[in-house]
């Protein structure tokens, strides 16, 4: 999911780190010094997560645990997610530096639509259903937001769109079972990570 | 049978003598066309030979010229496969040279037509894309080349580090800096709590 160097247009890109900006200085609004450790250990997650990659057809895909992240921190996982992004950038090459506003806010709306999706349904849903929900619809929401900057970006990449969408719904569904096996046993072990 | 003549040809044709000297064959008169087809097999003949008319013609031939290979791949390994080629040359920047796509490998080989850098972007159409750049230069004894990438450390002359201690460098530099954060709140917390005491006592 992460978008390379050299591929967004310009108006993409700016309007990528004004939305950047805006998401990580209200997630530090939001963050309370006692969630300090806990954001640090998702970033840590998150930026190991990309790591692990599979080939789905002639495609290359990573995990991402968007959901999990809008799940377990809500919108201090943006800050969360600019740190670990930033990191696999300048270390692996995953994204870039020009390109990280862009990346951070498609996989930030992405874990706060995870997170949302994990709330709407509060009581009405079993806990599990809402995790394998949050998982599934991070990567769904991260898909959109992805195509639709490649589509404003260049007309070379809208025939590729249909490829993006048939690689990551699996991705969706592994994800999904992912957040709601990591969701049951924080669940378990850590319930007062998901009371707030 | 019939032959199907040009109507140029027939009136050529038929403006030869009707006594008829020539021997008829369903109204044609091979004497007096004779000269025409010689004369164009002559042309045609020539032309083939110097090989300039072989418009339509296909072929193929082993190239032994020099071929510059590159492979596309993610971090990890796993091929860019049949990702989407440009190649640019030295001289123009901004049309492309070529265009094509990789093999299931990542693997894409083009022959340069001239010595430089020749730059080659490889995009899988999902946002990934990299580049290659590679040094075509035409030695007096042979060719020789070079290829780096767009984001080659060891090119650009720094040490390459292996993937583990990237590993463990980002996660440390992860959890260093929610330490560090973790501390300037508490000392911020803590500052406050003294103002706030001598604010009291005052």
């Amino acid at each position: 999911m992460h978008i390379s160097e050299g591929v967004l247009s310009v108006p993409v890109l700016t309007i990528g780190w004004v939305a950047a900006a805006g998401g990580v200085a209200w997630g530090l609004r939001k963050l309370s010094p006692e969630k300090i450790p806990h954001v640090a250990l998702i970033a840590a997650v998150l930026f190991l997560a990309a790591l692990v990659r599979f080939p789905i057809g002639p495609a290359s895909i990573h995990l991402t645990l968007l959901g999990l992240a809008g799940v377990l921190l809500g919108w201090p996982a943006v800050p969360a997610l600019f740190i670990a992004l930033m990191l696999q950038a300048v270390l692996f090459q995953f994204g870039g530096l020009v390109s990280l506003g862009a990346n951070t806010t498609i996989m930030g709306a992405a874990a706060l639509s995870g997170g949302l999706a994990f709330r709407l349904f509060g009581t009405r849903l079993s806990i599990m259903l809402r995790a394998f929900a949050a998982g599934f619809a991070a990567v769904v929401v991260g898909t959109i937001l992805l195509c639709a900057a490649l589509w404003f970006s260049s007309a070379d990449f809208r025939g590729a769109l249909p490829l993006i969408v048939a690689t990551q719904l699996p991705l969706a569904l592994i994800e999904g079972v992912l957040t709601t096996l990591i969701v049951g046993f924080v669940v378990r072990s850590m319930p007062r990570l998901l009371a707030s | 049978m019939s032959i199907q003549v040009e109507p140029l040809f027939r009136r050529y044709a038929l403006s030869s003598p009707a006594s008829g000297r020539g021997k008829k064959v369903d109204g044609f008169r091979l004497r007096s066309t004779f000269p025409v087809i010689f004369f164009l097999t002559v042309v045609l003949a020539s032309a083939l030979w110097g090989g300039q008319a072989l418009a339509h013609g296909t072929g193929s031939e082993a190239v032994s010229e020099p071929v510059e290979a590159v492979r596309f791949f993610y971090i990890g390994g796993d091929p860019m496969a049949y990702a989407a080629i440009k190649v640019f040359s030295p001289t123009d920047d901004k049309a492309e040279y070529q265009a094509g796509f990789a093999d299931g490998d990542g693997h894409f080989a083009f022959v340069p037509n001239a010595a430089g850098n020749w730059r080659v972007v490889a995009s899988d159409g999902m946002g990934h894309r990299a580049e290659a750049v590679v040094s075509h230069v035409v030695a007096a004894g042979g060719v020789d080349s070079k290829i780096q990438t767009a984001h080659d450390p060891v090119s650009d002359g720094h040490l390459e580090i292996p993937t583990v201690w990237k590993i463990v460098l980002g996660l440390s530099l992860i959890l260093n800096l929610g330490l560090l954060a973790q501390w300037a709140t508490q000392r911020s917390r803590r500052s406050g709590q003294r103002e706030g005491a001598a604010h009291a006592h005052q």
